[in-house]
């Protein structure tokens, strides 16, 4: 790891390694995850979902279900409270409740393939499976349509006959599947490009991709006699599944205890709820705690992916490289119900470059699939896929290095984002300097036949929202923390590591936790990058909450007024140093004597969210023969803000660009032409393995944040953007054919070399 | 003079100006609502495409010098505050 540092703040804990507080639990596997969950009385769930991708519900008989030995409980869409239209708080903005019924229960239509039509609960899973099997259901099947440029025209019937296009605040008439426009303009875009030397204009494609989290979704859900519910579940945001229930139901949060289980990846796909409602039906109708567990297929075809995507991209440039102008048109699968992840692609599409004249349009268009969602730095892959492209055919033709042309246009503090706000501090040019200066970039290509070198940029903006936190101070003045932000990436650590910071403790005497939704203050989701920077400043701020109250006690045992104490270097210090300096450690034997237990608190709703940014460098190998990709090395370099625990900033670093590269390469729903899935498991869905990618290098640039009291930005994102364009241009230099279609897998690859004739002629490498 | 940027897909409303000043005196503050409705005042129909029953129209954010504030309507805006209307952003 090469690590660049713009701004050097001294610390003792934060930027260490300590091993994870879980480390041993999660490697010997006492690690409790949702399918340990185990009740002697707990009934399995299964469920009916549609053959059909497109189809209306004629009838359900359940009633053969019901009378098979061992069938405790059947649920359909009738047990769902009738809701009426209403806006609610969602993942991606907020989304109308009576489309989240229908989604976890099709009542009238089955809109997409996998769409549940009925849960059954048995006293074991053989059971509960035929029982589903014994569901009769009559259906008309219709027209399926899953292709977003399908769905947009004109001719093409739309999902749900009321939908219009929603154009901010205002409504078409027509009822169709394009369900949002967004647009971003500013400047002249026309003279922008009338004044341009050079102007490029290109059309790309992305096709619907899955998070791939190895953990199957589940839960296990107890309704009791007097109406309270727990659930135990995989998910990202145990307060947003709570939330989501309470409106589903329409019961009181306080009816509901969420306790999340460890959780087996989630990437923005563990945050809506799919089983959890399903087994909550179930078990109230038997009485009985119902565990249920997705299967890989059903995890394909009925969870939430990323976005299919078409975008049409145009840059124009000064022969100097300075961009002056650019536009983008974008339409976005959402899936069988609104969403709004293209709003979300065009506000980052252009996020990298200094645009006086720009205009956006994003278009979110429903399709008979399952309803899209979150996919680590949400639409933000899909957006700058072709951007990243043509900047780099912008350096081939002014004969310019492509990280040259970047830093000669990247955005800097006081810059403004395409959709308006100014950049705060921000570290897009020491990522680019950093890239350039690194000895990945300065080293020459390995030798040999149709390889190269190719670069390309990240953006994603890094969430803040509410985090709680508590912290005890124990007897013998180690300390307990306390949050509510599920750990996905390691934040039990950096909990713990920055509490240490404040605390004066190493980080194994601070014990990191996680809580359910009753025991700890209210903490929006594991998401968005967001975890480090907001309950770890929550964390931050009950640390203070325990300096201030331990003060006082040290005016206590000091006999002194409390002004003549202060903090500093992890002890309480005599302003006149008349006494010796008193640690926590010293002070947790103390604490009974001088007024009882410590207990600090912080709830934040931080602002001071500093963007991320990426370049990623990648040195790949086409076979012409075959058409396979082969990545010979690969260095992702980023503005991480203060690294609090480097090992897993480098984590985060490798893991999003091996997603990155599995999108570029290899990973796509692959569809018939009814809409069905035809590749639901790892074996046909190519997730990359160890064998597909090498030991990916990182160089971490730490831009320290301002906004944060330890400088923290989020890091877990913005490396899955980059890969992509990274090595789409890698191969447009190693064979000179621009591949505009993700994915690039062998047999594309393979097609556009023979459909050419011929290995094109390629561009010069980059190399500095 | 804060400044209320006009999303750009309701410029029809404000003759093309994308940007409407409004005056606070030094050491005042207007909350985003009042600043709305001055806008609504000079260019009638912004505020109806910006808001639903009184409130923003939903996944649409406030943010006020480049943070999004969670006060919304509520928040409160000074003599050199930027204010955009732009969907909030969580993240996988």
């Amino acid at each position: 790891m090469e690590q660049h540092e713009a701004q050097k703040n001294e610390y003792n804990i934060i930027g260490t390694r300590p091993i994870r507080h879980d480390g041993e639990d999660k490697v010997t596997g006492r690690a409790q995850y949702g399918a340990d969950i185990s009740f002697p009385d707990q009934l399995y769930g299964k469920v009916l979902r549609s053959p059909h991708a497109h189809a209306r519900i004629l009838s359900i008989d359940t009633s053969k279900a019901l009378a098979m030995p061992g069938v405790r409980a059947v649920t359909t869409a009738e047990d769902l409270p009738r809701l009426k239209d209403r806006m609610v708080a969602g993942e991606a903005g907020a989304e109308n409740i009576r489309y989240v019924t229908e989604r976890v229960l099709a009542s009238d239509k089955a809109l997409f393939e996998g769409h549940p039509i009925a849960a059954v609960a048995a006293t074991d899973p053989w059971i509960a499976e035929e029982a589903v099997k014994a569901i009769e259901v009559k259906y008309e099947v219709l027209t399926a349509v899953t292709e977003v440029r399908d769905a947009m025209k004109d001719d093409t019937p739309p999902l749900h006959g009321e939908l219009t296009t929603e154009t901010l605040g205002e409504k078409s008439k027509k009822a169709t599947n394009i369900v949002r426009h967004t647009r971003h303009k500013r400047g002249d875009p026309d003279k922008g490009f009338a004044e341009a030397d050079l102007v490029i204009e290109r059309e790309f494609e992305t096709k619907t991709v899955h998070q791939g989290y190895i953990e199957p979704h589940n839960a296990t859900a107890l309704y009791r006699s007097d109406g309270q519910i727990t659930l135990w579940t995989s998910t990202q945001a145990p307060f947003w599944v709570r939330r989501d229930l309470a409106e589903l139901f329409d019961i009181p949060l306080s009816r509901i205890k969420v306790v999340p289980m460890e959780i087996g990846g989630g990437f923005g796909g563990k945050i809506a709820v799919y089983l959890e409602p399903l087994a909550i039906l179930l078990s109230k109708k038997s009485g009985r705690p119902v565990k249920m567990i997705m299967t890989r297929e059903e995890v394909f075809y009925a969870s939430g992916p990323a976005s299919g995507t078409v975008t049409r991209i145009k840059i124009g440039v000064k022969k100097d490289g300075t961009i002056t102008a650019a536009t983008a048109w974008m339409a976005y699968e959402a899936g069988a119900f609104p969403s709004n992840w293209a709003m979300v692609g065009s506000m980052c599409v252009l996020a990298c470059y200094r645009l006086e004249n720009l205009q956006i349009d994003a278009y979110d268009v429903l399709t008979n699939t399952s309803k899209v969602m979150a996919y680590r730095a949400p639409s933000s892959p899909q957006a700058m896929f072709g951007v990243e492209s043509i900047i780099d055919e912008i350096a081939i033709k002014l004969d310019m290095d492509p990280l040259e042309l970047r830093l000669k246009n990247a955005v800097q503090e006081g810059d403004r984002r395409a959709d308006g706000p100014k950049f705060h501090r921000i570290g897009l040019k020491e990522t680019i300097r950093a890239a350039m200066e690194s000895e990945h970039y300065k080293s020459p290509l390995p030798s040999g036949a149709n390889r190269s070198r190719g670069v390309a940029s990240g953006f994603w903006f890094n969430a803040g929202m509410q985090s709680s936190a508590t912290v005890g101070i124990n007897m013998d003045g180690t300390a307990n923390v306390t949050t509510g932000s599920v750990d996905i990436g390691g934040s039990r650590a950096s909990m713990a590591i920055m509490a240490a910071e404040a605390l004066g403790l190493t980080a194994e005497q601070v014990r990191p936790i996680v809580a359910d939704t009753d025991s700890i203050g209210y903490t929006d989701v594991t998401g968005g990058s967001r975890t480090t920077f907001a309950t770890g400043y929550a964390v931050y701020e009950a640390c203070q909450d325990v300096i201030r109250q331990l003060k006082t006690r040290v005016a206590k045992l000091w006999d002194v007024q409390e002004d003549k104490v202060e903090w500093g270097d992890g002890a309480f210090h005599h302003v006149d140093n008349g006494k010796s300096p008193m640690s926590v450690g010293d002070l947790g034997p103390k604490l009974e004597a001088t007024g009882g237990p410590v207990m600090g608190h912080g709830t934040v709703n931080p602002k001071g969210v500093g963007a991320g940014f990426g370049i990623h460098i990648a040195d790949i190998e086409v076979d012409p023969d075959t058409g396979k990709v082969t990545i010979l090395r690969y260095t992702a370099v980023q503005d991480v803000g203060q690294a609090i625990h480097p090992a897993y900033v480098e984590g985060q670093m490798q893991g999003g660009a091996t997603q990155g590269i599995g999108w570029a390469l290899n990973e796509e729903y692959i569809r018939d032409a009814e809409g069905r899935m035809l590749n639901p498991g790892f074996l046909d869905y190519r997730v990359p393995t160890a064998l597909d990618v090498p030991d990916i290098e990182t160089i971490l640039v730490e831009v320290p944040n301002p906004g944060h009291p330890y400088g923290v930005r989020g890091v877990g994102e913005t490396p899955i953007v980059p890969p992509m364009g990274t090595i789409h241009n890698a191969i447009a230099r190693a064979i000179g054919l621009r591949m505009r279609s993700l994915p690039m897998s062998p047999p594309k690859v393979l097609h556009e070399i023979l459909q050419r004739g011929q290995t094109v002629e390629a561009a010069a490498p980059v190399t500095s | 003079m804060a400044v209320v940027h006009i999303p750009a897909l309701i410029l029809d409303l404000t003759d093309g100006e994308d940007s409407i000043e409004v005056e606070i005196a030094p050491d005042a503050r207007m909350t985003v609502r009042e600043l709305l409705a001055e806008v609504e005042r000079r260019h009638p129909g912004v505020e109806s495409r910006l808001l639903d029953n009184g409130e923003l129209v939903p996944g649409i954010a406030v943010f006020i010098d480049g943070e999004q504030s969670r006060a919304g309507l509520h928040a409160n805006a000074g003599p050199e505050s930027e204010i955009h209307f732009i969907p909030a952003v969580v993240g996988g």
